[in-house]
């Protein structure tokens, strides 16, 4: 064997990643997660994004979002002792009842977290929509806008000053945000919009969801549900006033409630109680969380029956003198019984692994009814606001009546709903005081919380919070 | 890579080479020159070749050669001698010792080093001076006897995890265990166990007894040729390998027994029974729950919280879990071989059970080393060893049934149930000893270490090595907790675990070595790397078991959780290191290595490692040549970059994970890319001072060092409309520094010889940038700026009131003004865990047949948090039974006392506070060892070369303040993650006290 031979042999394997480039051998450093997957790879197929679509409602599902806090932050913030109290443990929900809020309350931090996650998830699928199959591509991205409309909805009403109509609402509302994060620089350093840019981007979305979402979409979101969520939103808008502004949005809210009343095909359960703590989307629900023994929002410390129901940690306390309000009766009532300790605690949601309606048929009615009665006029429909009154009252076994003011409307209204996360937006559009806080006061408006402030620089604190 | 690796193997299997030449034998025997006794493991070479034989046991050698060629001789402490062969067959040859040498050639990465030579600090330790002591790693055996490297045994708990800190804790986050590289090839040291149980051990695989040498890289300049991986230092471990010669067999044998080394006073029933009577009797609480109508007396609490009051019974619980432990091992190697093919096996099997109750190690082991001279030029050789561990491990400290909680139950409670006969069920906490009789949590471990190397000489000086390793590391963990064991309840829980680890490396480097003209001397190494490391775990659980005999999982109704997991990375490294010796005295160094690594974000895929050193041997030059005295003098200073690459496998890239929502399963993004993320990055300066006196009869070195570290991964939070709330960033930095001194003299020589080894260590840690984020960890232990890692911090305990026995606190720092509201006192800085210094000082003595050794290992500074103190040194202010020295209690106005009056649940001073911080220096007695060689004319009568006996004691003596078990104490707390590790220090919660052991054996050669 000749020496050089050999050496010919042996320098070119040394080399191989030595001399001859680092091609090669790097390839042998890009190594793949087994777990998980590299986000590069996640939205490279048309499987991919539409699992992080439904990934994004589990987010929507966390106890933070409207597997929870969505709901209890309106109730403790909006509600008052004669409706409901915090009877437990936690400071957080303690302080948000009492509407003397921390920048550091987590309940407050994990919501303004949860809802950037998720609309971090659909902005996400929104970019990646193309690679969706042309056959399920609008409705993917119709659910994507779906899901970033309602989250900017529920976040500009939480954390920005009341909305006002025929104003030029540039009081600040939350950042929009509406590219994927894939690298965090400087430019994630963003800053409030107005609180008139976040309706916008609210409706834009919605609008471009109820476009292209299909009739019917199973569980999830389908064009109903943004329907009914711009019903919502246009509500919300009117304020309380009679005005050409305010009418305007009245005008819309009662068209996409009728829309969703005369096409959607919903119906109400015929028993008020059976529309809650089920398995599977009734005929009245909207738009439901969908929780399972596997997948909800928590038993233990999160979760909306975690803390309404008597048989788990029974934290949230219901007024007698509320429950007295009730007409003779109503079956509405029976939703809220005595626990053995003789205090009063809500079922509406019992069961941890039960759905959670978001928005149902019945609120459609509510705001068909309270939208024609503020117009006058032919109503919108062709239904007058006393039919749709007496369709919600029939269903809780009440008697008919026979003409209605805007007031009954809302006391319907608020019996209804009650405990379904409408307290503190209902204040606040109807230009409520809750407790002895007018409807605009800072204190009915969540903190940005301080870790937001103390990681971005350009963020400004609302009124009457420190840090 | 791939087409590399084949090559190689191509390069091991296929080629083949034939030498030819008329050859002849030539043999004879190598003696030292000064008392004429045979030199064995002489290197006989035949110059210009590699050609070569050693002598053996008895300095004979053979060799084959052609023509007259010159045989070169060298030892290590010896003078070299060149002898050109004649025509005769015999060359008798005696060495002279090289006075000048400090007699030692060194292992350093990729290559070996004479220790003259040497630049950087490397501690060295040989495998005799570690052989047949009866520990399950080789961690605790060089305990005290390296500067530098500080030690902790967690617990006396076998076979667990052991923390190695060499000069100090580097890391906030990340892991500040040393890379550990077995015969060139790290290998995976991290504890593989499940979570809830204490971290095992991976080290502990390997058999102490086949060890040559370990040598501890400390400065940048030694270490920095690791790269990515030598911030927190370098352990490499060289097995024992064959020397040319007959076949040389030795037994051994040692059986020894163990016991705590010391047990903690706890009060006996009457001792109790008072102090509870009298903290009932002053108790608020009590009053109060009488005053509201749960009780109508004293009498009914007492039967309340300890109806054993009335019927005491008499028991000292911390005895029911101790026992006597018991220690075997058996090793039989054989060594020998010929001038082409050397062999070294070994088979070794060791038995401990631990000091506790339910913990034991056991281990077989295998190896076999061999080395084979193909051609003049191409040598080959493998390594095989084969491990098999079992290790009966116990609850972690924080669980209610690790065995030592049960010091907490009142001694006035039956250790056995009078009605039923069986364990008393009906104790104040868990009985833990029905977790002893009805759970078992038994890890079995299979270790495959291996490697096979190619070297060729292509031309002198010149020679290309290539080295293949695998790690294979398959472990299987079972437990079972019966259905009346606290969480086996009610129908018994089994939980089983198997972890793979296949880590596997090859190294192919250049090493050119050549002297010029007498006046240059280059010694240059120059390769690659690559290394893979994949994890593949299964875990499953399940409950509901027919009966306590039935303990697997498929006996299970339910199996209530299992997973699978993989995870994997790997480093492709370039690296080279040059030495240059001028005139034998100016010493050069350069190294440096790139390493890239799939765990570092793309922007940081590769980093660069760079060292400097240089090295003057005074001692050669002209002004002190002539000074008698004077063997050797050398200054060194090295600086140099290294890294920690501990950082999670992907913690750089962004992540989907996978969720579930309504029964469809989805996924979501659980972190965003971070392609900035590198190593931690360590800049070490070292200066140093070697020197060696009166022909090195004194000899020992001085290192100053100052590391400092940056680019710390810290959690940093970031704003949340990205979707993301925190991102892992390199923006954090500390510092070490140091001083380390180690002095070794031959007192006496002669018939009675008498040496001493002393060493010591003094590092100063110093966190100087977190970005203003203090990190808790541990009980009470904090990572803040402007401190040392793990100070305790938390409310200062200012003694107790004489008017009124009411405990106070210190309001402020630094204020003298006390509370007695435990809620008013600020929470300080109020000690610190890392030590002043800590050493070791050994010395050996040898008369005619008999040797005797004793280590004396300390810490000194240290302080030690009991974590288990408000509820064991408490003054009884529940039913855990208290610690004796709480009968000091304060009785009575004007008592001047540290514990406070006994108030039962009245939380009278029993908040976390610096009341049950102590001082936690110690001196102990690590290992003596006596043992006594026959005489070799007695023993060859019997056909043998060498017996000796052995007697040999384990942490025989602790003098210490603390009152604790034993001062050795870093409880690793549960789940012990890095951050766990670094920052939550010296505290004691029920932790095992270390094993003190004596032990017999006897080694045989034949």
């Amino acid at each position: 064997m000749n020496r050089f031979k050999y050496i010919s042999r042996v320098v070119p394997a040394l080399g191989f990643c030595l001399f001859l480039g680092t091609s090669g051998c790097d390839q042998e450093l890009d190594l793949s997660p087994q777990q998980s997957i590299d986000a590069n790879e996640a939205l490279r197929t048309s499987q991919g994004v539409e699992s992080a679509l439904i990934g994004a409602y589990s987010i929507l599902q966390s106890g933070s979002l409207y597997g929870g806090d969505l709901n209890l932050t309106s109730e403790l913030l909006g509600g008052t002792p004669s409706t409901i109290s915090w009877a437990g443990s936690f400071a957080t929900y303690r302080q948000i009842s009492q509407r003397s809020i921390t920048a550091e309350n987590g309940i407050v931090t994990g919501t303004w977290i949860t809802a950037y996650q998720a609309i971090n998830a659909v902005n996400n699928v929104i970019n990646a929509i193309n690679v969706v199959d042309e056959a399920r591509r609008e409705r993917v991205l119709g659910e994507a806008h779906f899901i970033r409309g309602i989250m900017y909805f529920e976040l500009v009403r939480l954390f920005g000053l009341p909305y006002e109509p025929g104003q030029t609402n540039s009081q600040l509302g939350v950042p929009i945000v509406l590219t994927p994060t894939t690298i965090i620089t400087d430019e994630n350093k963003v800053s409030r919009n107005t609180v008139e840019e976040v309706y916008a981007q609210a409706i834009a979305d919605l609008t471009q969801a109820k476009n292209l979402l299909p009739e019917s979409n199973g569980s999830r979101a389908d064009t109903y549900a943004a329907s009914a969520f711009l019903a919502r939103v246009y509500l919300q808008q009117a304020g309380a006033g009679n005005n050409a502004a305010a009418n305007q949005f009245l005008t819309k809210a009662a068209e996409e409630a009728d829309r969703v009343i005369s096409e959607g095909g919903f119906s109400l359960v015929p028993e008020y109680e059976n529309e809650f703590n089920n398995s599977q989307n009734t005929s009245e629900d909207i738009f439901a969380i969908q929780q399972t023994v596997q997948s909800n929002a928590g038993s233990a410390n999160a979760g909306l029956a975690t803390f309404y129901s008597a048989n788990e940690r029974a934290e949230i306390e219901i007024s007698p003198s509320f429950v007295a309000s009730f007409e003779p009766g109503d079956e509405r009532a029976d939703v809220y019984f005595l626990s053995e300790d003789d205090i009063l605690f809500n079922h509406k949601y019992e069961d941890y692994a039960a759905n959670i309606p978001v928005v149902r048929l019945a609120e459609m009615y509510l705001i068909r009814a309270e939208a024609n009665q503020r117009l006058g006029g032919a109503p919108i429909g062709g239904v007058t606001p006393v039919e749709d009154i007496n369709t919600i009252r029939e269903r809780a076994d009440l008697d008919p009546v026979a003409s209605v003011t805007l007031d009954d409307i809302l006391r319907e209204r608020s019996f209804e709903l009650a405990f379904e996360g409408q307290a503190l937006h209902d204040a606040k559009r109807l230009r409520r005081n809750v407790a002895n806080q007018a409807y605009n006061s800072p204190r009915l408006v969540l903190p940005i919380p301080l870790r937001e402030i103390n990681a971005n620089s350009n963020l400004v604190q609302n009124p009457g919070y420190t840090g | 890579m791939k087409k590399l690796l084949l090559l190689f193997s191509l390069l091991l299997s296929v080629l083949s080479f034939s030498a030819f030449a008329q050859s002849r034998t030539i043999s004879g025997r190598v003696t030292s020159a000064s008392d004429g006794t045979a030199l064995p493991g002489v290197s006989v070479v035949v110059k210009g070749t590699t050609t070569g034989a050693s002598t053996d046991a008895n300095g004979r050698y053979e060799l084959s050669v052609s023509g007259t060629p010159t045989l070169v001789f060298s030892f290590v402490g010896f003078l070299n001698r060149e002898v050109q062969v004649g025509t005769s067959s015999t060359i008798d040859v005696q060495l002279s010792e090289d006075a000048k040498a400090i007699s030692e050639v060194v292992v350093v990465g990729y290559g070996t080093q004479e220790s003259r030579d040497l630049i950087g600090s490397i501690a060295s330790v040989k495998g005799e001076e570690i052989a047949d002591i009866p520990t399950p790693s080789i961690e605790s055996a060089i305990q005290g006897r390296v500067a530098g490297v500080q030690i902790t045994s967690g617990s006396g708990k076998v076979g667990q995890g052991i923390k190695v800190r060499v000069r100090g804790s580097s890391s906030v986050t990340a892991s500040n265990q040393p890379l550990y590289v077995v015969d060139g090839i790290p290998i995976t040291s991290e504890s593989q166990g499940i979570s809830n149980n204490e971290p095992t051990n991976p080290l502990a695989d390997l058999n102490p007894n086949d060890i040559e040498s370990i040598e501890i890289l400390k400065d940048a300049a030694s270490a920095a040729i690791y790269g990515s991986r030598a911030s927190n230092g370098v352990v490499i471990i060289t097995t024992k390998r064959g020397r040319a010669g007959k076949t040389a067999f030795d037994f051994g044998y040692t059986n020894g027994f163990s016991k705590p080394t010391n047990k903690v006073e706890f009060m006996n029933s009457s001792e109790y029974l008072e102090l509870f009577n009298e903290s009932m009797a002053n108790s608020g609480y009590a009053a109060f729950l009488i005053d509201v109508g749960f009780f109508d007396n004293l009498d009914q609490v007492k039967d309340y919280f300890m109806p054993d009051w009335r019927n005491p019974a008499n028991s000292n619980w911390q005895d029911e879990v101790f026992r006597t432990g018991a220690y075997q091992q058996y090793d039989l190697t054989a060594s020998g071989g010929t001038d082409k093919t050397r062999f070294y096996v070994g088979g070794s099997y060791t038995d401990q059970d631990g000091i506790l109750k339910g913990n034991s190690f056991e281990r077989m082991s295998a190896r076999l080393n061999i080395d084979h001279n193909a051609t003049d030029k191409l040598k080959l050789g493998a390594n095989f060893s084969l491990a098999r561990t079992v290790n009966n491990r116990v609850a972690d400290d924080n669980a209610f049934a690790t065995p030592l909680q049960i010091v907490a139950l009142p001694p006035i409670q039956p250790i056995i149930d009078p009605e039923t006969g069986e364990y008393n069920t009906n104790t104040a906490y868990y009985n833990g000893l029905i977790e002893i009789r009805d759970a078992f949590r038994k890890s079995v471990s299979y270790r495959n270490l291996s490697t096979l190397y190619a070297s060729y000489t292509i031309i002198p000086g010149l020679t290309f090595r290539s080295e293949l390793g695998l790690d294979l590391l398959n472990q299987d963990e079972n437990t079972y907790q019966g259905r009346e064991t606290q969480d086996g309840a009610p129908e018994g829980a089994a939980e089983s675990r198997s972890v793979t680890v296949v880590n596997y490396t090859t190294n192919n480097f250049l090493n050119y070595n050549k002297r010029f003209g007498e006046i240059h001397d280059i010694d240059a190494v120059l390769g690659m790397s690559f290394q893979k490391s994949s994890t593949e775990s299964n875990y499953v659980s399940g409950i509901g078991f027919p009966s306590d005999e039935f303990t697997r999982i498929a006996n299970a109704a339910e199996i209530n959780f299992g997973s699978s997991e993989g995870t994997e990375y790997s480093l492709l490294s370039y690296f080279t290191r040059v030495n240059y010796k001028l005139l034998d005295k100016y010493l050069l160094t350069f190294s440096g290595r790139v390493d890239g690594s799939s765990r570092f974000g793309a922007n940081n895929q590769y980093g660069f490692f760079p060292a400097v050193g240089a090295g003057w041997i005074l001692s050669e030059e002209a002004f002190l040549k002539d000074v008698e005295f004077l063997s050797l003098l050398k200054l060194r200073a090295s600086y140099g970059l290294t890294g920690n690459d501990q950082i999670g496998n992907f913690d750089a890239r962004g992540l989907y994970s996978s969720g579930s929502y309504a029964g469809v399963p989805g996924t979501y993004q659980s972190s965003v890319a971070n392609p900035d993320l590198k190593w931690e990055s360590t800049a070490q300066l070292d200066l140093g001072i070697s020197f060696g006196l009166f022909n090195n009869r004194i000899n020992g070195s001085v290192d100053l060092y100052r590391k400092k570290t940056s680019d710390l991964l810290l959690n940093v939070q970031v704003p949340a409309t990205s979707g993301f709330t925190t991102i892992t960033r390199n923006v954090g930095k500390l510092e070490n520094k140091g001083i380390e001194i180690a002095l070794n003299t031959d007192n006496l020589t002669g018939p009675f010889s008498w040496s001493t080894n002393f060493n010591i260590g003094f590092n100063r840690n110093k966190i100087t940038d977190l970005q203003g984020q203090v990190i808790s960890s541990g009980a009470i232990n904090r990572a803040m700026e402007g401190e040392p890692i793990g100070v305790f911090y938390t409310v200062k305990y200012a003694g107790v009131d004489p008017n009124n026995g009411d405990a106070l606190y210190y309001l402020r720092a630094g204020s003298d003004e006390t509370t007695n509201d435990y809620s008013a006192a600020e929470q300080q800085v109020v000690g610190n865990p890392n030590p002043d210094f800590t050493g070791g000082l050994n010395n050996s003595f040898s008369f005619k047949g008999f040797d005797l050794s004793v280590l004396l290992q300390f810490s000194y500074g240290n302080e030690i948090f009991n974590n288990a103190g408000r509820y064991q040194s408490a003054n009884m202010d529940w039913v855990d039974n208290q610690t004796r020295d709480q009968l000091d209690r304060w009785q009575k106005p004007g008592d001047i006392t540290r514990v406070p009056q006994a108030r039962f649940g009245d939380s009278n001073g029993t908040g976390n506070s610096s009341r049950w911080i102590y001082d936690g220096s110690y001196l102990r007695g690590k290992t003596l060892t006596l043992g006594y060689t026959l005489p070799s004319g007695f023993v060859s009568r019997y056909h043998l070369t060498r017996v000796r006996v052995y007697a040999s004691a384990q942490n025989f003596f602790t003098v210490t303040d603390y009152p604790g078990w034993d001062p050795e104490v870093d409880t690793p707390g549960s789940g012990p993650s890095a951050q766990r590790q670094n920052v939550g220090l010296g505290t004691d919660f029920y932790t095992t006290p270390q094993a003190k052991t004596f032990s017999f054996g006897v080694n045989i050669g034949f």
